[in-house]
């Protein structure tokens, strides 16, 4: 019998470790998308110590949280979000017109974590 | 290369534990279920050891999950008799009373060869001697002979039955089993008195052996060179 114990305990935590991973990826995901806004907004309108302030925090925030999602999503997927992430303070320094399409990457990518994991009938099959 | 070697233990432990879990049966016994399990956590544990960009965490879980699930499932099965005969299927009788029963045999998807040879390996190369031959659900076939043909047991031949246990290993390879010398009836002053009769210690038996009556078998390590 504690066989049965020990498999209902087993489906039970794998049941509780996706909801937290679900919500724990839903409340980072709102958290990246926020920022991203924050530092397009500050872009388009010239703000940009506010926006260099900003990615760099974006950049270092996103380094903890790979660490984190590294146990549940692929590498190369945080491994693209952590590169385009690095390159968001330098476009912004440069002035290039590139910043917005790299924040609207990151947010799709954000976005493709988030919504990939989520239990809808098209990602089941 | 450290990632992956690292990686490779921890799945080895994981699938050890997890076949361990789901108990002692052999291939050859599983169920179908339990195959099906069993394939799965093979494939499961290669993908997760080729692709080492995916967390190992997407090869874990599902391994835990499926074998939680199959014993959850057998629990249901044991308590369920309908449920368990949809999962596993029920026993199916192909000879009865020495004739094959053809249609069984067409549905079961099984030759007449494959039929002959399990029986064959039961000592039976007659279908006529089966008094009833069972496909089981794992796939084997179980015969039971008609009497005539049923080989003569002790009970036949003899009215004194005494039931014995094997012997038990009471040395093995210069270690004293105390579990098997307890199971034995074996004292210390008795073993001691036995080893000084052979001439030997412990540490110079290579294997003792001993059943409840006292008949014991010595035999001492090969000296070395």
């Amino acid at each position: 019998m504690s066989r049965v114990y020990t498999s209902v305990t087993i489906v039970l935590s794998i049941i509780i470790m996706s909801i937290s991973y679900l919500s724990m990826m839903k409340h980072e995901y709102k958290k990246y998308d926020k920022l991203i806004s924050e530092i397009e907004y500050c872009v388009e309108n010239d703000m940009t110590e506010n926006a260099i302030e900003k990615s760099e925090l974006l950049s270092s925030e996103w380094n903890n949280s790979a660490k984190k999602l590294s146990f549940f999503v692929s590498n190369t997927i945080l491994d693209e979000i952590t590169d385009s992430s690095a390159k968001i303070t330098p476009l912004i320094r440069s002035g290039s017109d590139e910043i917005i399409a790299e924040t609207e990457f990151l947010k799709k990518r954000l976005k493709r974590i988030y919504s990939r994991d989520m239990p809808y009938i098209y990602n089941i099959f | 290369m450290t990632i992956m070697v690292i990686r490779t233990f921890i799945l080895y432990i994981v699938v050890i534990f997890s076949v361990r879990f789901m108990g002692k049966r052999q291939i050859g016994q599983m169920q179908p279920t339990e195959l099906v399990i069993t394939i799965l956590i093979s494939n499961i544990a290669t993908i997760s050891l080729e692709n080492t960009d995916a967390p190992l965490t997407t090869g874990i879980v599902p391994i835990l999950f499926l074998i939680s699930f199959e014993v959850i499932m057998s629990i249901i099965t044991l308590r369920y008799q309908k449920f368990r005969y949809l999962v596993s299927g029920t026993p199916q009788i192909i000879i009865k009373n020495g004739t094959l029963d053809q249609k069984k045999l067409k549905a079961l998807r099984m030759s007449v060869d494959d039929l002959l040879e399990s029986l064959r390996e039961m000592n039976i190369f007659d279908i006529s001697e089966v008094q009833f031959a069972i496909v089981e659900t794992n796939g084997k076939i179980s015969a039971y002979q008609k009497t005539p043909y049923q080989p003569a047991t002790k009970k036949d031949v003899t009215s004194v039955m005494h039931t014995t246990d094997p012997p038990y290993i009471i040395i093995n390879d210069g270690k004293l089993l105390h579990r098997s010398q307890t199971a034995a009836g074996i004292t210390t002053q008795k073993l001691e008195k036995i080893l000084k009769e052979n001439k030997t210690k412990i540490q110079d038996v290579f294997l003792m052996t001993s059943d409840k009556n006292g008949n014991y078998n010595i035999i001492k390590k090969q000296k070395k060179g």
